[in-house]
């Protein structure tokens, strides 16, 4: 090697000569993985975990899920128990009263000064404040501030967290038990909505051709008919309940998701390993569930998310319209709906579904997009 | 030339791929009327640009596709009539294919060994144990080890991958391979990994390998026999050295001038020959068609043609 | 290759780049110098990976996002590149530096016609050009790489044309700006041999008759033999030798050089190919002395302590392994890749 320049550093000229033995090698083998081996769920769960808006609206809507499952039992009410003489009673929460809020309190308004004196009227102890005077007529007339469970004559210790309805009926109680019915209803029509859907999009995707097009053509026709329309309908046809609700989601729900599996089909069918297995002698049924579904799961889950808040929304609507379950069994919607009667009066009515409906969807949209992000294989980390 | 065992012969082969109805109606010739054989042990490469219909043949042949018209027999049984189950197994048992794309041809959402085993479970070994030695033996022939075999596809380089579709498809037995541009996704120095891995392969199990590539320096080294195909059609077929070094057809010579090789001298003297049906063929008056022109040495071409080849290698009538 | 006093027309020094990637920094350029002068190609050759094209994303100023320029400079007309602001890198992009792409289409905008695209920036450059006065340029333009029928040619949109006429008027747009420098990322990979080789000779062509510098990537030696004056060769990160062609090509003194000619069969090899072993190192955590040790059949000890110097072998060719020490052992050329050399010096001898 007589190219050697002559300017090489004394530093590096003193090397030892020992060190420039030759590694003798004749296999060099591939490099051990440093990593452990992650599977392709625990990858995404992980990945999931480290999104902050994801996991707080999981814990949210797990904590939902657990109050609509326990709390009509704690409240110490049923949900239909009515009691005529103490309806429309406002929140009233034990701790939390004693700073102003949630106390029962209401203002009465346009009441003769003189029949506060009277003990029939307003009972002992229960008026709080005078809030405005002025007169009518030349007659004294107040605003006046009550507690409104003592004006009332509710026993002392009895406490309605959320109020009662235009029955005396606990409105907590059914809150939850609301909850825990528009859930039921909103899980069943996905999953209905979910089993169809696949079925039907892997049948048309995978086999493509004359199946394809009848299978989609047949879906289209389904949905040009007016959602609502068909809805009613069946409602009308059923006869209220939850059953028919359910059913009545499914009309024409299943079909966007056969068109997601049907193209998720028509794109990974023809793919290399999709291919490969097929030349390997796999069956069609296992090409279907093994190879070409799993890809979907990730758009799948998400898209059966996003339709949870859907269905309870929907529900909602067709309680709004009159066609909800049978009473006196509540939902979110039949409360959203009776609530909205005396919104001006008693606004707490419409409050607190409303709040709750709001949560859920805002939770289940917030996770759903995690979702999708932790299971989309583009983003899979290298660990 | 009857006598002659082959192992794979491909008669007038055709598949045509139609879109659209009525007037609109469009057909592609993919493969038009291809034929070729395959003996046994021997590697025969198809060659050609992109679109040339390479890729559909050996799809064809495997029956990812349904042949349009023409023949497929292997060993001597015809394997392009109607899809049977009996027939879907005896092409499975005897033919695997390795595919391009190291990315696209694994399942993300399997492990290595499940992969690998896939072929064992769908021919009705039952017994995990078992399928997971062979599996384990087999990751160990392509350069894997054991420790390899619970992972997914996404933790492994490009040439791990190709690896692992050699393993897969080698681990049933088949007779014969085809491998559709088994290296041309992987970098240069990976590429040269899995050609030696293939030729160890091929030696040790004695197998046939139908070699589909774009890369003419690749699949002459790695071919006896060499087809080059052109929108469609083979128009060229001879052992690798005669089509080096006589090309006939003007599309083989036009290939093989524009082949850059790593060699500055050479390099800056190439002289590249262009290709021009239109102007290098006159087929107003003579059909073509595959002759054999010296022996083994097939061209696509008219009887005109025919003589003035024969002439330019020195052959009389 | 007298002319080493040519001009330099940029000057790469001592570049590090990282990516902000999940897992950590990947360390995807690790102080690479290099230069080109006026009027030459230089080629950069390396696998995927290997941190040739983020260098050449450097020099454009299109750097992703996560991407930090951690040292160096890159000279050019007296400006330092890696400080220039974004609204400065317009006049350079386009106008002084042009670039062409592996992929084509993906570089052409689907629905705007192929003359608009090419006016456009003719029309930036020049704001007192009128229309008709680009048009004829655009014309021009088209008829100089290659494309018939220019004025029919005009008004059709990008998916009527095939790869390598896309390519055509992909290098046609980069010519609009009247560069000086163009810079070629692996132009030819997308395109089958023979359009390939028109492609090339078709940026021969235009460099010669315009005297630019070429930059050029790619991983297929055929294509650098072909292509370049000088090439560098890169691996994780590195230049790991730099010489001009003839010296890389029959004078290689790494052994990843080495390893890189003998693993490509041409149409003359019988022989077994030398392939490499192993995989790439991962670059989050790059190994500690020479990169390429593990993978190294002549690997030496040192190799696993020190990153190896580079070392002069002529005015032009360095390159840096441990072997070429004077202490290390004498290590000849692989047997194959010996024979491959006399075989393409042989072959030069009788092409004259």
């Amino acid at each position: 090697m007589k190219y050697i320049d002559h300017n090489i550093p004394e530093e590096i000229l003193n090397i030892p000569a020992e060190q420039f033995e030759l590694v003798e090698r004749e296999n060099i083998k591939d490099e051990k993985f440093k990593t452990e081996p992650i599977g392709f769920f625990k990858d995404a769960m992980r990945r999931m975990g480290k999104s902050k808006p994801t996991m707080i609206s999981l814990y949210i809507i797990v904590a939902i899920i657990i109050a609509a499952l326990i709390v009509p039992f704690f409240t110490g009410y049923k949900y239909d128990e009515q009691n005529v003489s103490f309806k429309n009673l406002p929140p009233k929460i034990p701790g939390i009263e004693k700073l102003g809020i949630a106390d029962g309190s209401r203002v009465l308004t346009n009441r003769k000064a003189s029949s506060l004196e009277d003990p029939d009227r307003f009972p002992e102890g229960c008026i709080i404040e005078i809030v405005n005077e002025y007169e009518y007529k030349g007659t004294p007339v107040v605003d006046v501030k009550v507690d409104y469970y003592k004006y009332l004559g509710v026993p002392e210790g009895q406490y309605h967290w959320f109020g009662t309805d235009y029955l005396g009926r606990d409105l907590m109680t059914r809150l939850f038990r609301g909850t825990r019915i528009s859930l039921l209803i909103a899980f069943f029509s996905v999953v209905t909505n979910v089993i169809i859907g696949v079925i039907y999009g892997a049948i048309s995707g995978y086999y493509g051709g004359k199946v394809d097009m009848l299978m989609t053509h047949f879906a289209e026709v389904l949905d040009g008919l007016p959602y609502i329309v068909m809805t009613i309908l069946f409602m009308i046809l059923l006869g209220p309940g939850m059953f028919s609700i359910i059913l009545a989601l499914c009309v024409t729900g299943w079909i966007g998701t056969s068109r997601l599996i049907r193209a998720q089909f028509y794109r990974f069918k023809g793919r290399e390993y999709v291919l490969a297995a097929r030349t390997l002698g796999v069956k069609d049924i296992t090409l279907i569930f093994r190879h070409i579904l799993p890809n979907t799961v990730g758009p799948l889950i998400t898209r059966a998310m996003i339709a949870i808040p859907g269905a309870i929304f929907s529900e909602s609507f067709l309680a709004y319209i009159g066609l909800g379950i049978s009473p006196p069994e509540p939902s979110i919607g039949i409360l959203l709906a009776d609530g909205q009667n005396v919104l001006l009066q008693y606004p707490n009515q419409t409050l607190f579904p409303a709040i709750l409906i709001s949560l859920l969807m805002i939770a289940f949209n917030l996770f759903a997009n995690g979702l999708r992000d932790a299971l989309d294989p583009s983003q899979r980390g290298e660990e | 030339m009857a006598e002659e065992k082959y192992l794979l012969e491909v008669k007038n082969l055709c598949r045509h791929f139609t879109s659209g109805k009525g007037k609109n109606k469009l057909t592609v010739k993919a493969v038009d009327d291809v034929s070729f054989a395959v003996r046994p042990a021997e590697t025969f490469g198809l060659v050609g640009e992109s679109g040339c219909g390479k890729t559909t043949t050996g799809r064809t042949i495997i029956r990812l596709y349904d042949p349009t018209d023409g023949k497929v027999i292997f060993d001597g049984r015809e394997i392009s009539g109607p899809m049977t189950k009996e027939l879907r197994q005896y092409l499975t048992d005897n033919i695997a294919m390795i595919f391009q794309d190291p990315i696209e041809s694994l399942n993300p959402r399997m492990t290595i060994e499940e992969i690998v085993g896939e072929g064992l479970a769908v021919r009705g070994m039952k017994d995990k144990e078992e399928i997971r030695k062979m599996v384990h033996e087999m990751l160990e022939k392509v350069g894997l080890t054991e420790e390899h075999a619970t992972r997914y596809p996404h933790e492994f380089s490009g040439g791990q991958r190709q690896r692992v579709g050699i393993a897969r498809a080698m681990i049933v037995k088949p007779r014969m391979i085809i491998a559709d541009e088994p290296v041309s996704a992987l970098d240069v120095s990976i590429q040269a990994q899995v050609i030696n891995l293939l030729n160890d392969l091929k030696e040790e199990m004695g197998l046939t390998i139908l070699f589909i590539a774009h890369n003419l320096s690749v699949v002459k080294y790695f071919s006896d026999r060499i087809g080059v195909m052109y929108y469609g059609r083979l128009v060229e077929v001879a052992n690798g050295d005669d089509l080096y070094a006589k090309p006939l057809h003007p599309y083989t010579k036009a290939l093989l001038s524009a082949i850059p090789e790593p060699n500055p001298i050479t390099e800056r003297t190439r002289q590249r020959v262009d290709y021009d049906p239109e102007r290098d063929h006159d087929y107003s008056e003579e059909q073509p068609s595959m002759v054999e022109v010296e022996p083994d040495h097939f061209v696509y071409c008219s009887p005109s043609e025919l003589k003035a080849y024969r002439k330019q290698l020195g052959i009389e009538e | 290759m007298e002319n080493i006093k040519q001009e330099t027309v940029l000057k790469v020094e001592d570049l590090r780049i990282s990516f902000r990637a999940y897992g950590g920094l990947v360390k995807a350029v690790r102080g690479v110098s290099f230069d080109v002068k006026r009027g030459e190609t230089v080629a950069i050759v390396g696998e995927s990976g290997s941190g040739k094209s983020v260098s050449i994303k450097a020099i454009m100023g299109i750097l992703a996002g996560n991407a930090i320029i951690e040292d160096g400079r890159i000279e050019y007309d007296g400006m330092d590149l890696t400080k220039v602001t974004e609204e400065d890198f317009h006049h350079i992009r386009g106008n002084r530096i042009g670039l062409i792409f592996q992929d084509p289409l993906s570089a052409l905008n689907p629905i705007m016609k192929i003359g608009k695209q090419i006016t456009e920036v003719l029309l930036i450059n020049d704001k007192k050009m009128t229309k008709e006065a680009a048009k004829e340029k655009a014309l021009d333009l088209m008829r100089a790489v290659g494309i018939p029928q220019p004025e029919l040619r005009f008004d059709q949109y990008p998916f009527q044309f095939s790869g390598g006429m896309r390519q055509r008027i992909v290098i046609a747009i980069a010519l609009a700006g009247d560069p000086e420098i163009l810079i070629c990322d692996e132009p030819t990979t997308a395109l089958d041999v023979t359009v390939q080789a028109k492609i090339l000779e078709l940026i021969n062509k235009i460099k010669r008759e315009r005297n630019l510098s070429v930059i050029f990537i790619t991983h297929d030696l055929g294509v650098v033999a072909n292509m370049a004056d000088r090439v560098n060769v890169m691996y994780a990160g590195k230049i790991v030798e730099t010489g001009t062609s003839e010296e890389i090509f029959f004078k290689p003194a790494h052994p990843y050089t080495w390893a890189l000619l003998s693993s490509m069969p041409d149409l003359q090899t019988n022989e077994r190919l030398l392939a490499i072993p192993g995989t790439p190192p991962n670059m989050i955590h790059p190994p500690k002395g020479d990169a390429f040790a593990a993978r190294n059949r002549y690997a030496l000890k040192i190799d696993y302590e020190q990153e190896p110097p580079y070392f002069k072998l002529s005015d032009t060719h360095y390159a840096a392994t441990w072997l070429l020490h004077p202490k290390a052992p004498k290590v000849e050329l692989p047997a194959v890749l010996q024979a491959r050399i006399d075989r393409m010096r042989k072959s030069g001898e009788i092409d004259g």
